[in-house]
């Protein structure tokens, strides 16, 4: 599992036991507004740890379209290789 | 008159209503004035069809009609004696404070422009002046509303596709939401409508890409002038050449921020502006308050309430920029009882409004201040 995976999955856990929310498994194909208990400041959430974390912010040319676990990877391994 | 001679139609909570199921109850014709709230119980049942029936009671009797958010205390000095609607400031300056308005100044002067009816989804709070607005307008087009007052981003995108809707008035922060939620289907949208906060080029961009054939506009009001003008090249900020002209009566000066001036006065919006070649841009609020996905946060209100917790010394509460919801506020503690601290903040900020909350909180001995020694706000 890529670090950044790693870091995805293990923050929007964190984020939902927060909340109080009960977590379920989280892979790839997760869609985190879809799938998950989280709203869009949940997600906010996430992508300003990762970007604190990282140091990486795939966002800053645009806002780009994600869904899912696995997009949001490829979002940050494209700009990281 | 205000409905009857509209074929509008409202879809709320699944029912569907028609300007004949209006009528005048005649029940409130001995009432100094209508009241209604915009709280949990109201909610229950369809906001928006009450909203229109207290309107349509309002004028007949002609008295004020009052929509109140938020539930606020009332502390009315001056009941005005014939029909308006008042609605509650967003207190972004301080208190929420009552304003009446002649329902013919809030009426859009649009009119539809194409053969087929027009099916907004209410994005806003219907008890807020963009909500009203999008409800007025749906009216004076004769168009369909599809509205939802208890519904989340979620599950308002999934009643867009459901109930086919042709256009949407947003916050960029909003209209961002939507589009992550949309996939595979999304609704055939038309007219997009973007307000009430920094319309940035890459949500633009995001729109088109996403309804290449949209009609799409962004708008520049303040609460004080209303709407001064709207954008409709789908471009960031605002033509500088619209320096030398006037809309709405209003001529545009630019210091720090953007100053509207008219033969009364001036306005000074606090909205900072920087100049391009060939366009004004707004780059964020003078004072210290954010927009964070579409509501307005006071970053120095929550700093000084984390201040005054026991065990807090000093606090930094600051946002960092995001493509989800424009701003998320974030905040740095400053306690030399870092557990104590922990345990204080945590019960307070679930008293905060979701938005307001600080989401990433990081403590530390000594705040991380500006080269001026100032308290940095946006990172």
């Amino acid at each position: 599992m890529s670090n950044i995976l790693q870091f995805i999955v293990d923050e929007t856990r964190q984020i939902l036991l927060q909340k109080g929310e009960t977590v379920t498994d989280i892979t790839l194909e997760t869609e985190f507004l879809t799938d998950l208990p989280m709203d869009s400041l949940d997600l906010a959430t996430l992508i300003v740890s990762l970007e604190m974390h990282t140091g990486l912010d795939p966002f800053r040319s645009g806002f780009k379209t994600f869904y899912n676990v696995g997009q949001l990877v490829e979002l940050y391994e494209s700009i990281e290789n | 008159m205000f409905l009857q001679s509209s074929s509008f139609k409202l879809i709320e909570q699944g029912k569907s209503y028609e300007a004949k199921d209006f009528s005048y109850s005649k029940e409130r014709r001995s009432m100094e004035y209508i009241e209604l709230s915009g709280t949990t119980h109201n909610r229950k049942q369809s906001l928006v069809a009450q909203m229109l029936q207290a309107i349509v009671d309002g004028i007949a009797a002609d008295i004020p009609v009052i929509f109140n958010r938020s539930g606020q205390t009332m502390d009315i000095e001056e009941l005005p004696a014939e029909f308006c609607i008042g609605l509650f400031t967003s207190g972004t300056t301080g208190p929420a404070k009552l304003v009446f308005h002649v329902l013919h100044d809030l009426m859009p002067t649009n009119k539809r422009k194409s053969e087929a009816a027009s099916c907004w989804l209410l994005c806003y709070h219907p008890m807020s002046y963009a909500g009203l607005q999008v409800i007025l307008q749906a009216i004076a087009a004769s168009d369909v509303l599809v509205a939802d007052v208890n519904a989340n981003v979620t599950q308002k995108a999934q009643l867009a596709i459901e109930q086919q809707v042709t256009a949407l008035s947003a916050t960029p922060s909003f209209m961002r939401a939507l589009l992550l939620c949309w996939k595979k289907t999304k609704p055939l949208v038309r007219l997009v409508s973007l307000g009430g906060e920094i319309a940035d080029q890459g949500t633009l961009d995001a729109v088109k890409l996403n309804f290449p054939d949209a009609a799409l506009r962004h708008i520049y009001a303040t609460t004080e002038s209303g709407v001064v003008f709207t954008v409709k090249d789908g471009l960031a900020g605002f033509p500088k050449t619209w320096l030398r002209e006037a809309f709405s009566g209003w001529c545009m000066q630019l210091k720090d921020t953007l100053i509207l001036v008219n033969g009364k006065g001036y306005i000074d919006t606090g909205d900072c502006v920087a100049v391009t070649e060939d366009r004004v841009l707004f780059t964020g609020r003078k004072d210290n308050i954010v927009n964070v996905g579409g509501a307005k946060v006071n970053l120095e209100d929550i700093e000084q309430q984390l201040i005054n917790l026991e065990h807090v010394k000093d606090a930094r509460v600051f946002v960092k920029a995001n493509p989800i919801t424009g701003a998320l506020v974030c905040a740095e503690i400053c306690s030399s009882e870092t557990e104590l601290a922990k345990h204080a903040v945590n019960s307070f900020c679930p008293h905060l409004l979701a938005e307001a909350r600080p989401r990433i909180i990081t403590y530390c001995e000594q705040l991380t201040l500006t080269s001026a020694g100032k308290k940095q706000r946006c990172l």
